[in-house]
């Protein structure tokens, strides 16, 4: 199982989420992944945490901050791609897999397509920001800004065009061994194609690991110790 | 999107980076943590962690980096407390006064611990805060380097399992991470904030006059190394609920000596330096946007002893007062023209601050502030280079 980190982007900066609520500031993106290299991290997940729309001018600022990036890590890299131009921006920059999010929400099979032709089927990630309400699995539809519940989501668009889901729970970002394992419990994909991601601590990654999944990703307390990453690794 | 917190005085532009919310800041959100975390249950935590360092350690249990400020007094005070057996580390700036030395000297005799004071080469030193002034406005950064690895070098060492600071300024000032998160010491989080992401490297650049031999210490260690060795620092800023000004004002009783202070009301922290409320206080202005009473002023704010209002009025007081550059310029041996050309260009627009130090007309500040300022001391000497009547 991999062992990946998941990192904020906002106007260029670095930022932690705690809660789906609040935001702390982390600092320059550059630093952030430098150290997450040398701590041997598998993947970083650089996310831009856009809620109802976005402009391709607040892309393109990210974009150059990321283009600067040198790193050993792969990178995956979403929010905010929502059209064609928005994924011929990429091009240069170092990113190895895309994260979409509104447009498996939206079945926009167009612009996924487009994405499958440019970066190929296994870099095709689909993020579901996610949480248990009342016994109900709700998703988080970024470009309206609300949840939705999960009658209303297409699992098998999904599962056709998405290399790896990840299940992002909202509610326990930023805590310590809080993942809520019952987002998974009607999952249709299959373990090894789901990442989990908020609220990952030691106790997570162990029954992640039985469960087989294909990897795990650390928010916010993966800076919160040195070479944090060896430990989860042994967890 | 809001610029400025509407409860303290911070800035978004703030250097370690500030969310700004609908009412207040992640600094100010982060501080109101304090009354509801159950302080009992984290000294717990901090003894447990204890225990398991004390089974390790042969020698002494661990590291205290110090400057000789009444913040150091409390963290030893802390430490004895907890029973752990310390190793006082101090990096000689370069840049104390007498006052400095005196409180450095008593800390140790006062608390009776053993300490090692490391004095870095001070040409290569000199070169560096010359090199730092020039390049990135800011003399403290060789100092700053020397003081967030040098201990950490010696206990990697003597094997030597924890290191002890006072607060993470970070989480005090910003509210980078939740006291709920207990982040420790890292290569990173002294490369981001500590040192303002300029590490010795960046420092120096490709251009550098000095022998790399010579800043081993200015680097941080092998950090797979070290996570290797067992070695860890915490804060204890993230085990006891932290108030500043109400502790420091108690270290007196230790024989901590206050020095009086003209740009600002705080007489205990970074007491004893030459040029924290000077020249580096000027250079913090001319970067931030701000001098050192912001930061004071924004702690009391958030711990109710001052208004927002009150505050404002004060930091315009404070901002006015004269920093003496003259003292610094004679340590570094900048010359006359020296001199000028740095007031035509460096202190560009920040002429009417420099000049000479004079007694602050009565500045009032509230109460709840002034019955924790104990009676202070006037500088006698400053720039005393080493702490044993040597000068070079």
């Amino acid at each position: 199982m991999r062992i990946g980190a998941t990192v904020l982007l906002i106007d260029g900066q670095c930022y932690q989420s705690y809660g789906w609520l609040k935001m702390r500031p982390l600092g320059c993106l550059e630093h952030v992944i430098e150290i997450l290299d040398e701590y041997q991290c598998d993947e970083i997940s650089i996310i831009r945490p856009v809620r109802y729309g976005d402009s391709l001018v607040s892309l393109a600022q990210d974009l150059a901050v990321l283009k600067n990036i040198n790193t050993m890590t792969p990178l995956s890299f979403g929010g905010g791609l929502r059209s064609k131009e928005s994924l011929q921006m990429l091009g240069d920059s170092p990113v190895e897999r895309l994260v979409f999010s509104s447009a498996f929400l939206n079945k926009d099979a167009t612009l996924i397509k487009h994405a499958v032709d440019l970066f190929g089927h296994q870099a095709i990630q689909c993020l579901l920001p996610c949480k248990m309400e009342d016994g109900r699995l709700m998703v988080y539809a970024c470009d309206k800004g609300e949840f939705i519940l999960s009658e209303n989501v297409d699992f098998d668009f999904i599962d056709k065009w998405a290399n790896e889901i990840i299940y992002h729970d909202v509610l326990n970002e930023g805590l310590n061994n809080a993942f809520d394992f019952t987002l998974l419990d009607n999952s249709i994909f299959h373990h090894s194609r789901i990442i989990i991601s908020g609220g990952i601590g030691h106790a997570n990654i162990k029954i992640a690991n039985e469960k087989l999944c294909a990897s795990v990703l650390i928010d916010n307390k993966v800076l919160h110790k040195e070479c944090s990453i060896k430990g989860y690794r042994n967890a | 999107m809001l610029k400025v917190c509407n409860k303290c005085l911070y800035e978004k532009s703030h250097p370690f980076g500030l969310s700004i919310y609908d009412k207040g800041c992640s600094g100010c959100d982060t501080h109101h943590e304090k009354y509801s975390i159950n302080w009992a249950a984290k000294r717990d935590e901090l003894e447990n962690e204890i225990k398991l360092v004390k089974a390790k350690s042969k020698g002494y249990d661990c590291v205290v980096p110090v400057v000789g400020d009444a913040e150091d007094y409390y963290v030893v005070s802390k430490v004895l407390e907890l029973g752990l057996n310390p190793l006082i580390v101090s990096v000689n700036d370069y840049f104390k006064n007498d006052i400095g030395w005196h409180n450095l000297h008593n800390l140790i005799t006062h608390f009776d611990v053993d300490s090692f004071v490391f004095n870095p080469n001070i040409n290569v030193y000199k070169d560096l805060v010359r090199t730092s002034l020039r390049k990135f406005d800011h003399i403290l950064l060789p100092f700053l380097s020397l003081h967030t690895s040098f201990p950490v070098h010696v206990a990697k060492a003597r094997k030597i399992p924890l290191i002890i600071w006072g607060q993470n300024q970070a989480v005090e000032q910003v509210g980078k991470f939740s006291h709920y998160d207990k982040v420790e010491m890292s290569k990173w989080g002294r490369k981001e904030h500590d040192l303002f992401n300029c590490d010795i490297d960046t420092l120096i650049g490709n251009g550098a006059q000095v022998d790399e031999r010579d800043l081993n210490y200015y680097q941080y260690p092998n950090i797979d190394q070290l996570s290797s060795s067992g070695v860890k620092g915490v804060y204890l800023s993230n085990y006891f609920h932290w108030d500043p000004l109400y502790q420091n004002s108690n270290m007196t009783d230790f024989g901590f000596k206050p020095q009086k202070n003209t740009s600002s009301f705080d007489i205990y922290e970074r007491t004893g330096s030459s040029v924290y409320y000077e020249l580096h206080d000027l250079m913090k202005l001319k970067r931030t946007g701000y001098r050192k009473i912001r930061d004071h002023l924004v702690r009391e704010i958030r711990h109710g002893r001052i208004t927002r209002e009150e505050a404002t009025k004060l930091e315009s007081i404070y901002n006015q007062s004269k920093v003496d550059i003259s003292g610094f310029c004679r340590w570094l041996d900048v010359s006359d023209s020296g001199v000028k050309w740095l007031k035509l260009h460096k202190f560009k627009g920040l002429e009417n601050i420099i000049g000479t130090q004079t007694e602050c007309a009565d500045i009032k500040v509230p109460e709840a502030i002034s019955l924790l300022l104990k009676p202070s001391s006037n500088v006698e000497n400053k720039f005393v280079t080493f702490g044993k009547g040597v000068h070079i």
